[in-house]
């Protein structure tokens, strides 16, 4: 064995490609070659621009709780760019005369890495990031209880997402979906190292979606602010208890079926094997054993995400807390008992499809409940409708439609029709694009001033919120019919003709998403253009209800001042209409940050190349780099000066500078919520008179 | 959808029903949801303002008893309908019984005792059908979509299918779980015929079984449906046990400049009728 | 309290312990110690899951491999266990000495005992593997056995990891001193170790007891 491993030169990105000239490789080539002038351009930029102590400084080494949220949410939003591409690539291929421009293994390969990204870059580094940067501002906490193994977890899960680039240029992913059933994905058939790709990236955000799971679920429990009961709580918080929940105890059968897998490909080991008493229906059982939850993994921080910008922009309390939070509970309980829905053609008994399928309509009881307390949350309320209100409405009217297809797949009968088919395709995006994609977008229009201290931009926000809302109708409701016509996923080419309109119909669907994206891109763009115009220096641009916007905007690092005493669910709204606009420290003390280090970064950057190292089987680099992770970790372990001090006069000092910017900010109507008059703190004239 | 067998009807049936059942739980929202955001908008809207109002015992009671409701019944329609069109259960009496193996990429059909085929499957109309299903390599998926749902077809292990054929039909079955580079040409034919001509079809002459198995152990397409030989008796068996008596291995995925690959092209370019001189863009 | 909790601004001194986040208080000693917990769980849901597989292949796996009767014996997995309920044991006096007090000599020379059992568990079950493996009966042999040699290989790795754990605070102990932080790192390592017992209990269990018996 050669020191690189199975490292080839045709695993070089444009080999392949000079080697045997095809759109196909062409297309490998091109989307290998932007990953690499993207890194180069990105490398240039920080030199010319002298960025990268900054950079270091303030970001890779940060432990604040808001930045890492800043840096899982951009982590996120590179890899829905690349997502959105290879789906606008497949949508394309099937409306290409067969056999399209792509082979079928390259088309494998983009459904394989589009799922993958999309679940585990996109959707999880949303929703974490998202929580980060949210939840310790809603619950009173100053950071997340452990922010040295939040920094692991970050880094760990950029880790993973580096591999998945890292597999456009050298190398192959693999070709079995995002799900990786065995034996397909069994040394025999898959030999590459696609799917070695695909257990190590997700081993590493894996670990660190377990660790985030573990640091919520310990900061909600031991950080609320005195007199925050667990019933006193924001939704936001419990979903991301829920989820957290979820995280802790869902991502171990991943890694262990992944485990096992390795061992099956590299070690000879028979857990899935066909043959000497392997047995893959245990493959796909643990998976969703951990594929289900995941979904309301996913799921779960949308609806509290929902749960705040809904009472926010319908100006009202919201409806059914109570009702809410028990809905949330039992979803998350439920969601451990119902996997079995992924593979009613498994040949089980009917019996145990029957309890499965009724099982998982179950879920539909206290998911609809959810809908319904949004719904009389905006009756009777005064509805404005910011981007995050928009995403929020096309999410509940989208879902439910989702809903409808959801329970029909619940009955097995209809799941042996539907099942492996793009029916089932448009379902599941149905539900996450609106459940998870529209929930995230909301919160982060919505909570975006907290992180950066400036609104994003409205005009751009809204023209993003219908291109995503045509573009998903346009996209699946197509699939859903070719999906009765008995068309399969997965499938390269289609050469029934009747599909093509259809399909047609879908391509510009895609399309429309990608303007949606685009529109995104460009209002971020727009937004850090005229961020001084858009600045919300005086906190609460919205009106809000909850805790995190009685702060300024930006967030200053040690975020609050002295910890609020909480006595109702919503305590800014309650202070505001006892006409307090800052809360009032009755003393300054010395408090405690934690001190920036490297430690996590160089731990799970080690800790990929090592990863690395086992997908082209360097077993030598995977071992080097485990012994360096040791050795990291020892040294950390003698480090005791992990603390810097925030005195009192600074704190006092930061907050007479925030008390002078609220008093000297005039008050702002409603009316002029999303014009440059917004300098925070708007409230409703009329309810004031 | 255009169901040819009863298994196949009482699947789309189901699917109206359960789509019929949601709309009192969905057509609330789908129509309230609007009808909300039109007349409680800020700006011109004619809905009262209720800032305080945020709980109501009766909408409580209305929403999780309604959506508990039609879960409830939901849920007799799931028990009900999942034993009746269990696939393990015999349609009729006296099925006809067909072995099927599942490989890369092409299906083996067995009228055990009588006769094998290979990518092609005749049945009398009308009549009751039992497929015992296994395969080697991947796994995958056996479905005949206007006949019945589908059943993974897995290698160490045996499923059923069991299903009524309608009437005479000329149609098309395949794996729907993707196994690879000539996934899309992963497909047979089902040929749904009277019963003197499929007691004619198994008189046909046939090639020998060897000829079979050498070739099908094969991980590569298959050219056209041909008939052989049955196995000898118990093989299917055997072969469900131990997947390596026909299938020789090999990869599934393969660099484009592959032989094996070029091959694979070469059988979906005749699939398409595209000659190989003709760009792809004179296709069909 | 009722005049300051109306103000949203107001301070709570005596609930400030575990805000200001000292590292070194007794609040957080006790919240990292609630997080490890946490995480245990999770690592109890993989063996769960391994045993569970194991279950299966013992059902499904056996192929032309032996069977679980053919192979086991309980005369050494006994011992093996002994070894390691011994250890256990030993480390409840070492962390009960130190919520005592008990000097540093005392708290490292129980827990050196320990390590020492766990080093015997350990060797047996290697010795073990090593006895299986000449007869011809590895890994790749079967299902079953690739999920005997995973389970106990991943106990057995929990182990390995727990001693070279308690090793490494033999030293932080002789060059940090019994800080907070160190008992902390103790006390980690008990639950780490009780766990671990409690874990083989149950694999001792299902594979060798239900194993010969069946």
């Amino acid at each position: 064995m050669s020191i690189l491993g199975s490292l080839k030169w045709d695993d070089i990105f444009i080999v392949p490609f000079f080697k045997e000239p095809s759109l196909s490789t062409g297309i490998a080539a091109a989307a290998g070659g932007i990953v690499v002038l993207g890194a180069l351009a990105v490398l240039v930029l920080l030199t010319v621009k002298g960025w990268w102590k900054p950079l270091w400084t303030h970001w890779i080494t940060t432990l604040d709780h808001k930045k890492i949220g800043v840096i899982y949410i951009v982590l996120a939003a590179i890899m829905l760019i690349r997502g959105i591409l290879e789906a606008v690539v497949m949508r394309a291929q099937q409306v290409a005369p067969a056999p399209g421009f792509l082979s079928v293994e390259h088309h494998a390969e983009l459904f394989s890495t589009h799922g993958t990204i999309m679940i585990f870059f996109v959707a999880m580094p949303l929703l974490i990031g998202l929580i980060n940067v949210v939840m310790p501002l809603q619950i009173g906490a100053r950071d997340m209880e452990f922010p040295f193994m939040n920094a692991i977890s970050l880094w760990l899960s950029v880790g993973g997402a580096a591999l998945v680039m890292a597999s456009l240029v050298v190398g192959h992913f693999e070709t079995g979906g995002w799900t990786a059933y065995p034996p397909y994905t069994g040394i025999k058939l898959s030999p590459n190292e696609g799917v070695d790709y695909w257990i190590w990236s997700l081993m590493l955000t894996g670990i660190g979606t377990t660790l985030s799971g573990i640091n919520f679920a310990v900061t909600i429990y031991k950080q609320r602010a005195p007199g925050m009961t667990l019933m006193k709580m924001p939704i936001f918080a419990w979903t991301t208890l829920c989820t957290a929940i979820l995280m802790i105890y869902a991502m171990v059968p991943l890694a262990v079926a992944s485990v096992m897998l390795a061992l099956d490909r590299h070690a000879g080991f028979h857990f899935f094997t066909a043959t000497q008493g392997g047995n893959m229906m245990n493959f796909a059982n643990l998976f969703w054993l951990f594929g289900h939850p995941e979904v309301y993994i996913l799921i779960l921080p949308a609806f509290g995400v929902f749960s705040h910008v809904i009472p926010t922009f319908s100006g009202k309390k919201l409806y059914g807390y109570t009702s809410l939070v028990w809905a949330t509970v039992a979803i998350a309980v439920l969601s451990f008992t119902v996997w079995v829905h992924h593979f009613f053609t498994m040949g089980q008994t009917a019996h145990l499809n029957a309890i499965f399928g009724i099982a998982t309509m179950t879920i539909g009881v206290p998911t609809g409940v959810k809908v319904y307390n949004w719904m009389l949350t905006m009756w009777r309320g005064k509805l404005r409708f910011s981007t995050a209100m928009l995403f929020s409405a096309g999410f509940m009217f989208t879902f439910v439609i989702g809903g409808i297809t959801g329970v029909m797949l619940a009955n097995p009968v209809i799941s042996f029709a539907a099942h492996n088919s793009l029916f089932l395709v448009a379902h599941f995006h149905n539900m996450l694009i609106p459940g998870l994609l529209f929930g995230m977008f909301a919160g982060i229009n919505y909570w975006f001033p907290l992180a950066f201290g400036f609104r994003l931009d409205e005009t751009w926000g809204r023209r993003s919120f219908w291109l995503w809302m045509v573009g998903f109708y346009l996209t699946f409701m197509p699939l859903y019919a070719i999906g009765l016509m008995g068309a399969p996923r997965r499938m390269a080419f289609f050469t029934d003709p009747a599909y093509l309109p259809w399909l047609l119909v879908s391509m510009v669907g895609a399309l429309a998403v990608l303007g949606g994206l685009t529109s995104q891109v460009i209002q971020v763009w727009v937004s850090i253009k005229n961020r001084e115009s858009l600045m919300v220096p005086a906190g609460d641009p919205w009106d809000g209800r909850g805790l995190e916007w009685s702060l300024g905007c930006p967030v200053p690092e040690h975020d609050f001042t002295t910890i609020p005493n909480i006595t109702s669910r919503e305590p800014w709204v309650e202070a505001k209409e006892r006409g307090l606009r800052v809360m009032e420290p009755t003393e300054f003390v010395d408090i405690h940050l934690p001190k920036n280090t490297s430690m996590g970064f160089l731990v799970a950057m080690v800790a990929t190349v090592g990863a690395f190292g086992l997908i082209f089987e360097m077993w030598w680099l995977g071992a080097l780099c485990w012994i360096a992770m040791f050795v990291l970790v020892l040294i950390r372990s003698y480090d005791t000066d992990w603390e810097k001090t925030v005195t009192a006069e600074e704190l006092r000092a930061d907050y007479e500078r925030h008390k002078h910017v609220v008093e000297t900010t005039p008050k702002v109507s409603l009316d002029d919520e999303f014009t440059t008059k917004n300098r925070g703190l708007v409230f409703d004239m009329e309810k004031a008179v | 959808m255009s169901p040819l067998g009863p298994i196949a009807a009482a699947e789309k049936s189901h699917m109206i029903v359960f789509f019929l059942w949601m709309l009192p739980v969905c057509l609330p929202i789908l129509i309230g949801l609007p009808w909300i955001l039109i007349k409680y908008r800020r700006k011109g809207g004619t809905g009262a303002y209720h800032p305080e109002w945020s709980h109501s015992t009766l909408a409580e009671a209305v929403i999780w008893g309604g959506s508990s409701v039609a879960v409830v019944i939901l849920g007799v329609l799931v028990w009900m309908n999942t034993i009746s069109e269990d696939p393990y259960k015999h349609t009729g009496a006296n099925p006809i019984k067909v072995q099927v193996v599942g490989s890369e990429w092409k299906w083996m059909f067995i009228y055990p005792g009588k006769m094998a085929s290979v990518n092609k499957v005749v049945l009398p109309e009308n009549t009751p059908v039992e497929f015992d299903i296994t395969a080697t390599g991947a796994m995958q998926s056996f479905w005949i979509p206007r006949l019945a749902g589908q059943i993974y077809a897995m290698p160490g292990m045996q499923t059923k299918m069991n299903m009524t054929t309608g009437e005479l039909a000329q149609l098309e079955g395949f794996n729907s779980q993707f196994n690879g580079a000539a996934f899309p040409l992963d497909k047979f034919e089902v040929d749904v015929v009277t019963k003197a001509q499929y007691d004619a079809f198994l008189q046909e002459p046939r090639k020998p079984w060897a000829d079979l198995l050498t070739q099908f152990k094969k991980v590569a397409t298959w050219d056209g449906p041909q008939i052989f030989d049955a196995p000898p008796k118990g093989w299917w068996d055997k072969a469900s046990m131990n997947p390596d008596l026909a299938n020789e291995g090999g990869a599934a995925i393969l660099p484009d400049a592959a032989p094996e690959q070029k091959k694979i092209d070469d059988a979906i370019r005749n699939e398409l009728h595209i000659s190989q001189n003709q760009s792809q863009g004179d296709a069909q | 309290m009722s005049a300051t909790t109306t103000n949203l601004g107001a301070h709570a001194p005596s609930d400030q312990g575990h805000d200001h986040g000292h590292a070194h208080g007794h609040d957080k000693s006790g919240t990292v110690i609630f997080g490890f917990w946490i995480f245990l769980m999770s690592d109890l849901i993989a063996f769960s899951l391994f045993i569970a597989t194991y279950a299966d292949a013992e059902w499904h796996g056996i192929a032309s491999g032996p069977s679980p009767h053919q192979l086991f014996s309980l005369g050494l997995p006994t011992v093996e266990t002994m070894a390691l309920l011994i250890s256990t044991f030993t480390f409840g006096i070492c962390t009960l000495g130190m919520k005592y007090n008990a000097t540093m000599r005392r708290t490292i020379g129980w827990l050196v005992v320990t390590l020492i059992f766990g080093a015997i568990f350990l060797g047996i079950e290697l010795y073990e593997f090593h006895e299986f493996w000449i007869e011809g009966n590895t890994p790749q042999v079967s299902g079953f056995l690739s999920a005997y040699y995973a389970l106990v290989g991943m106990h057995g790795l929990h182990v390995t990891s727990g001693i070279i754990w308690g090793l490494l605070l033999i030293v932080q102990m002789k060059t940090m001193g019994m800080t907070e932080l160190v008992k902390t790192r103790l006390m980690r390592l008990g639950l780490f170790w009780h766990m671990l017992d409690i874990v083989w209990i149950a694999l001792f269990t299902k594979i060798y007891l239900m194993g010969v018996l069946s």
